[in-house]
């Protein structure tokens, strides 16, 4: 009802701000986003009207969902958009690697703000390091998956085949591993939509993530959900023939080495930033208990 | 001055996409921003760091680092802004007006993921009455600002209460442009008014909860329903229908579950949408599996009670008071030095609020999302053992029984009203316990309080062993190593070496089990449990899938266990030394460490019932700390088939702490384990 609502708005009136719209209904992606902070939006923000004169203003305001992309709501990851991340957390729906050493059972360094591509959270990566993102596969679905990712370049734009994204189980059935395919270039944002489609799978499902380029990658909007060709979303339905190579394989075997090493309970005392939170909390309450 | 807002069919557009209720201060269309004219109080950190600034409020930003100009500093309204470094707090005082009314409150945060709330604290009381969490709006700046707020929080201004601005950042940040602005009157029959107890019906209004006998404001503590309320619903729905884990409790608990799901997506106020999320959460009644609000981090005891409770039997009272046919009676098992009601070890607790105190306990998940869950379906340690900080703020009355250790005779019941109980002074100091279900504590180096080091392990000789006995003992709570040297590991492992060396008998108190890692309790079982599989451990795989049947969980213990997934106890040598294992309440690894033993030759495990059954893992996720929930990921499978998720290990020896043994100093868990562990010395 409210999507119809919306569409019979005329689109014309709607400009860039509808656009923002369609995307926080699921219909496309946000196209108010993302701007470096450093420089100046191209694309007006829904909640501001362009400035009648020519000189760039201190800052334009934006509009995100603060829950992120949530119109997806058969994604099959736990935090697709690192909206319910928390520096709180000792274990969370992705881990963080570097090789096949699990660095982290949550991810080190969560970005706040305009930088990400949706919602109000993202991850970032350095170079060389990796995420694994836990997700369930669908009993009688085939699959379809993206994942955003942005180079935090300073000069010449770092290709998207330097991000490299797969889907892939932990061994234990003969799902084949999936390579999402990246566009050549970066969108006029910087971003790199990395999508695929993959059969349907007997097994768990991971999203594994790797920054292979020359700097840092933001990681943003990650979906797996389940999808028919006909249902496609993301607007790929295969993964184009590519060739798995060996260096692919023993990428997915330092995710299956990190998945093996991390099994089972995992309870540890209170990380550092909840011992601050309640040593301040007491200290402010005159040493009482919450 | 011309401000930058929608008009026309763009604001109309943007109302259907995202509830931003009521935006408070603006942009000019330089960018530059404004506050709302309407607030009554502005921080916006341009005067020297420690006071506020325009509006007159006082900011008593203690931890303002290098608040100064610097050379780059963001700021976005004037020049400066509030530093936050990491691990860092601030509570910036506000001012309101003098009358009942409510109010949006936000602040901009740069930076990293800063926590924000608005705490009120009203004449006489010690420490905060309410709060309300500042959530992301969705507004932020291209220069790398975020908007936080809430909106028609309640405030009784003609109370003159103290009203704060509470920040802290995790990793560092910069807060500025902080205002309060009026959104709304406050209804007359919206107010703080006493009231008999949480679970008493009928006397506290919409979002509010009877907290310390009087109705308090929760709303604020969640954040606004959003626009976009049914995607937001079915979305963090599908994270419980796709990715819970646990076998049993996905058949026994989803009804309910999907009723409590129903139950957000019909909400008419922002408290029960959001409740009925952590509802469903905590309906799955899983060991791993919790909710957390604000509260349970910035609302301090204001009626602390130093008394602890232990499920047990009361055998010296049951004719003044008979034994429930459901659940175990409830005892008190040691005390703190003072608040503690007059009672002392042996004492009872006969009930709360007319309930059972156990079934009081249990009817506070509907609302209390920090209540204490258990995976099996039959006990409730976690619950004992947590009473005393609900009752102190949920009950009204409770009714005990006090009993006399000279004469081993008990009295009449006897009621206490809790809402008379006086709230502790500013800065009081308390002579307090800490409740970890061993009345009494039996290793030389044990703290006289009772305290739980994170990590520490208590060893050595019992207080009990006799000369040439050689009775050795451990008391710790948690099992968490990553490499065997770090957390417990390394004390365990000298623990175990020296048993091996000089202990004819050993004593493992672990009634406080916190669970950690499979790793911890490996080093325990290398001692004397002969190399055994017991069990695979397995994340949910499929969205839809059903519950396991036994045949479908054995195909998966023997792929996995083929695939080199299973995990393993033991030792191809282990030793015979006579080893008694004390339980009372546990998750996770500390239900793994009795599984191991299990049937081990020269092993016993002494508790009151079974353990609580928790065999996963858990991912923890949280919106900004308001709002924060956990949840089993997995199950584990025994090499019989039989998913464990959800049935504790059941003790080899049953035993009830005795109200007799608790009145005359005695630890009957203990003793039971010490006189078996004496009859199998060599």
């Amino acid at each position: 009802m409210r999507r119809a609502a919306l569409l019979a708005l005329p689109l014309a009136l709607l400009g860039g701000a509808g656009s923002a719209l369609l995307a926080a209904q699921g219909c496309t992606d946000e196209t108010v986003n993302p701007l470096a902070v450093e420089t100046t939006p191209t694309t007006p923000p829904p909640d501001a009207s362009v400035p009648p004169d020519a000189s760039p203003p201190l800052r334009t305001v934006l509009q995100r969902n603060p829950f992120g992309n949530v119109a997806i709501t058969d994604n099959l990851l736990w935090d697709g958009d690192f909206e319910w991340s928390s520096p709180f957390s000792d274990q969370y729906g992705w881990y963080q690697g570097q090789g096949s050493t699990a660095t982290s059972a949550t991810i080190s360094d969560i970005v706040v703000g305009p930088a990400c591509k949706s919602g109000v959270k993202c991850a970032r990566l350095k170079k060389g390091q990796s995420l694994l993102g836990f997700a369930v596969s669908s009993k009688d679905s085939d699959l379809e998956a993206w994942i955003h990712v942005r180079f935090e370049d300073t000069g010449e734009p770092t290709p998207c085949s330097k991000a490299k994204a797969t889907l892939i189980g932990d061994g234990l059935f003969d799902d084949p591993s999936v390579k999402l395919v990246a566009p050549e270039t970066p969108d006029a944002d910087g971003w790199c939509k990395l999508a695929v489609g993959s059969p349907k799978r007997v097994g768990k499902v991971y999203l594994q993530v790797v920054n292979t380029g020359p700097t840092t990658m933001l990681v943003d909007d990650a979906v797996i959900r389940p999808s028919t060709l006909a249902e496609s979303k993301s607007g790929v339905t295969t993964d184009g023939g590519q060739l798995f190579t060996a260096e692919d394989q023993a990428s997915v075997d330092d995710a299956r080495a990190i998945l093996r090493a991390m099994r089972g309970p995992h309870d540890p005392p209170p990380n550092d930033a909840r011992r601050s939170l309640d040593a301040w909390k007491k200290r402010k309450a005159g040493g009482l208990e919450p | 001055m011309k401000y930058l807002s929608l008009r026309g069919p763009l604001a109309a557009a943007a109302a259907l996409a995202w509830a931003v209720p009521a935006e408070a201060g603006s942009f000019g269309e330089d960018g530059s921003f404004v506050f709302d004219p309407a607030s009554v109080s502005r921080l916006d950190f341009e005067a020297v760091a420690g006071e506020g600034g325009a509006g007159g409020a006082s900011a008593s930003a203690s931890s303002s680092g290098s608040g100064g100009p610097a050379d780059v500093e963001p700021a976005l309204h004037g020049a400066h802004s509030l530093d936050l470094p990491p691990f860092q707090g601030a509570d910036l005082l506000v001012d309101v007006l003098a009358e009942r009314r409510t109010y949006r409150v936000s602040a901009w945060v740069h930076g990293g993921e800063t926590n924000a709330d608005l705490e009120i604290t009203y004449p006489g009381s010690p420490s905060v009455d309410e709060l309300a969490a500042l959530y992301p709006t969705g507004r932020m700046t291209s220069d790398g600002w975020i908007e936080m707020a809430n909106d028609h929080v309640r405030i009784e201004g003609d109370r003159s209460p103290k009203v704060t601005v509470g920040l802290f950042s995790p990793g560092g940040s910069r807060v500025d442009a902080i205002e309060l602005v009026p959104d709304g009157e406050l209804l007359p029959d919206v107010v703080n008014q006493p009231c008999g107890g949480l679970m008493k019906p009928g006397t506290c209004g919409s979002e509010q909860l009877c907290i310390y006998s009087v109705c308090r404001n929760i709303g604020g503590t969640v954040p606004p329903i959003p626009a976009d309320r049914d995607d937001v619903a079915d979305y963090m729905a599908n994270r419980l229908r796709f990715l819970f884990g646990p076998n049993l409790e996905r058949a026994l608990d989803f009804p309910s579950v999907e009723n409590a799901l129903t139950q957000m997506k019909g909400a008419t106020d922002k408290w029960t949408y959001w409740n009925g999320l952590t509802l469903a959460i905590r309906r799955l009644h899983d060991g791993h599996t919790t909710t957390s609000s604000i509260g349970d981090f910035v609302l301090q005891n204001k009626k602390p009670i130093t008394a602890c409770f232990i499920e047990g039997d009361a055998d010296l009272s049951h004719a003044a008071a008979p034994k429930d046919p459901v659940y175990l009676d409830v005892l008190v098992s040691h005390t703190g030095a003072d608040h503690n009601l007059g009672l002392a070890p042996g004492d009872r607790l006969v009930s709360i609020d007319g309930q059972h105190p156990i079934a009081w306990a249990r009817s506070l998940v509907d609302v209390i999302w920090g209540i204490s869950p258990t995976s099996n379906h039959r006990t409730f340690a976690e619950l004992a053992e947590q009473l005393r900080g609900l009752i102190a703020r949920y009950a009204h009355e409770i009714v005990v029984i006090r009993c006399d250790a000279g004469s081993t005779t008990c009295g009449a019941p006897e009621t206490i009203v809790i809402a008379d109980l006086p709230v502790i002074a500013v800065g009081e100091a308390i002579q307090s316990t800490s409740c970890d279900n061993r009345p009494l504590r039996h290793l030389p180096s044990s703290p006289p309080d009772h305290a739980q080091g994170s990590s520490t392990v208590h060893g050595g000789i019992v207080n009990e062993s006799n000369p040439g006995e050689a009775i050795y003992g451990i008391e710790w709570e948690s099992l968490y190593t990553t490499d065997g040297t770090d957390g417990s590991g390394a004390a365990l492992s000298q623990n175990v070496a020296l048993w091996k060396t000089s202990a004819k008998g050993v004593i493992l108190d672990h009634r406080s089990g916190n669970g950690g890692t499979i790793l911890a309790d490996q080093i325990l079982w290398n001692l004397n449990v002969p190399f055994k599989k017991i069990n695979v451990y397995l994340d949910r795989q499929i969205a839809e899938a059903p519950p396991l049947t036994q045949p479908e969980a054995l195909a998966l213990f023997e792929l996995g266990s083929n695939a080199g997934l299973a995990d393993t106890a033991g030792t191809s040598s282990p030793t015979t030394i006579p080893m008694a294992l004390l339980l009372t309440r546990d998750v996770s690894a500390s239900d793994w460490l009795p599984l191991g033993y299990k049937g081990t030759p020269g092993v016993r495990i002494f508790a009151p019932f079974e353990t609580n059954g928790g065999f996963s893992t858990r991912f923890a996720f949280g919106y900004w700390l308001g709002m924060s929930y956990v949840m089993a990921v997995g199950d584990s499978i025994d090499p019989e088939g039989n998913t464990l998720n959800g049935t504790g290990v059941s003790p080899d020896e049953i035993v009830m702490p005795k109200q007799s043994d608790l009145l005359m100093g005695k630890d009957t868990v203990h003793a039971a384990a010490l006189a078996w562990v004496r009859s199998q010395l060599p």
